[in-house]
């Protein structure tokens, strides 16, 4: 084989393959990310607001599945809904309930002295991380509650676009826990041992 | 019984005060005097008097006639003078009672708040006085407490990866 064709065969596998890694991408980021809605919005203005995020297009195929499936769909949803409502909650009240256990902290260990300028930031940013879950949170139920609110069968394309949304923001809702769970974890808690290590009492003098 | 012979009669004198009460003529009936009950006279100042008056059964101080003119009677002024003397008693008893009352009240209230002021000055002084400074183990504690808020935190079993998956909606 001359090397003008091997030359030839390597651009063109070059070429699918930036094609599959760059192209594709790029092509499944086109939908913008779910945002909140406005406080106050209507029904109809969120799910004119996540068909324009999502970009949601079904073709006929798909129309007719969703038409006679959705109903089944949204009957499973409603006890998820409540499932899902029950432990976010439960998480954001630990999250306060960290929260005060750190102010409480900060506050003893001021009376004793000790310096705690870093606790102190790593509270504020829990609690800017707390903030985000609970907004982020919100939004996944406010999203499910509206995929049983829609007339599936009427507005199939609604739907789709409340339950691609719903699945964003279940993710972010994981993301976002973990996160928080590994900074209480490996941030929150090395900085309190530090401080745990300091107010030891110390040994006597050696003889 | 004629009233001005009796010796129990506090002013059995006038001559002039008796007038009004002389009978009035009645169109039609008899002459004898309207005389009120016996009941009714003198009833409130007999009690506190030691030797007890005589209901006067033909002069009635409080009984006017309709149509003639009321005079004071000097018999009433010193009816009120011996009752007023009569109830100072009474009064002085029950501004006596009065004050043994509140005494008693006044005592009974002070020793038991005492009882209470010392009970909150002992758990004053077992309670601790606001926040104390950390020591290792407070922080330690707090450590751990603080991992048990979030020990139960389970994403896995909270949001399962295919909760919202076609096949599991069934779509």
């Amino acid at each position: 084989m001359k090397i003008s064709t091997r030359l030839t065969i390597g651009l063109a596998i070059l070429a699918v393959l930036s094609t599959i890694f760059v192209i594709a991408p790029g092509a499944a980021s086109a939908a913008s990310p779910p945002a909140t809605p406005p406080s106050g919005s209507t029904f109809d203005a969120r799910v004119a607001q996540r068909k324009a995020e999502r970009e949601t297009k079904l073709d006929d195929k798909e129309t007719k599945r969703y038409v006679e499936k959705c109903v089944n769909a949204q009957n499973k949803i409603r006890p998820l809904y409540q499932a899902v409502t029950k432990t976010i909650d439960g998480r954001n009240k630990a999250y306060q309930s960290v929260d005060a256990k750190l102010w409480v902290t900060i506050g003893r260990l001021k009376l004793a002295g000790k310096d705690t300028f870093e606790l102190e930031k790593q509270r504020t940013n829990l609690a800017d991380k707390m903030n985000d879950f609970q907004t982020t949170g919100s939004n996944y139920t406010q999203t499910l509650d509206d995929i049983q609110v829609i007339n599936c069968k009427a507005d199939p394309t609604g739907f789709k676009a409340l339950l691609d949304t719903a699945r964003i923001y279940r993710q972010q809702v994981v993301d976002k826990s973990t996160a928080i769970r590994d900074y209480i974890v490996n941030d929150i808690k090395k900085t309190l041992t530090i401080h745990t290590s300091e107010l030891q009492p110390k040994a006597e003098g050696n003889n | 019984m004629n009233p001005q012979n009796d010796p129990f009669v506090i002013n059995p004198t006038p001559q002039e005060p008796i007038q009004p009460t002389q009978p009035p003529v009645v169109p039609g009936g008899s002459a004898e005097p309207v005389v009120p009950a016996p009941e009714s006279m003198f009833q409130p100042i007999t009690p506190p008097v030691p030797e007890p008056v005589q209901p006067i059964a033909t002069y009635d101080p409080g009984y006017v006639q309709p149509g003639m003119p009321t005079q004071p009677q000097p018999i009433t002024n010193l009816s009120a003078k011996s009752t007023k003397k009569s109830k100072k008693p009474l009064i002085f008893g029950g501004v006596l009672l009065f004050v043994l009352i509140i005494v008693t009240v006044g005592a009974i209230v002070l020793s038991g708040g005492g009882k209470k002021a010392d009970d909150n000055t002992a758990q004053q002084t077992a309670a601790p006085q606001g926040p104390q400074p950390a020591q290792a183990i407070d922080i330690e504690q707090a450590s751990n407490s603080i991992s048990q808020d979030v020990s139960s935190h389970d994403n896995a079993k909270d949001f399962p990866n295919d909760e919202l998956d076609d096949k599991s909606l069934g779509l």
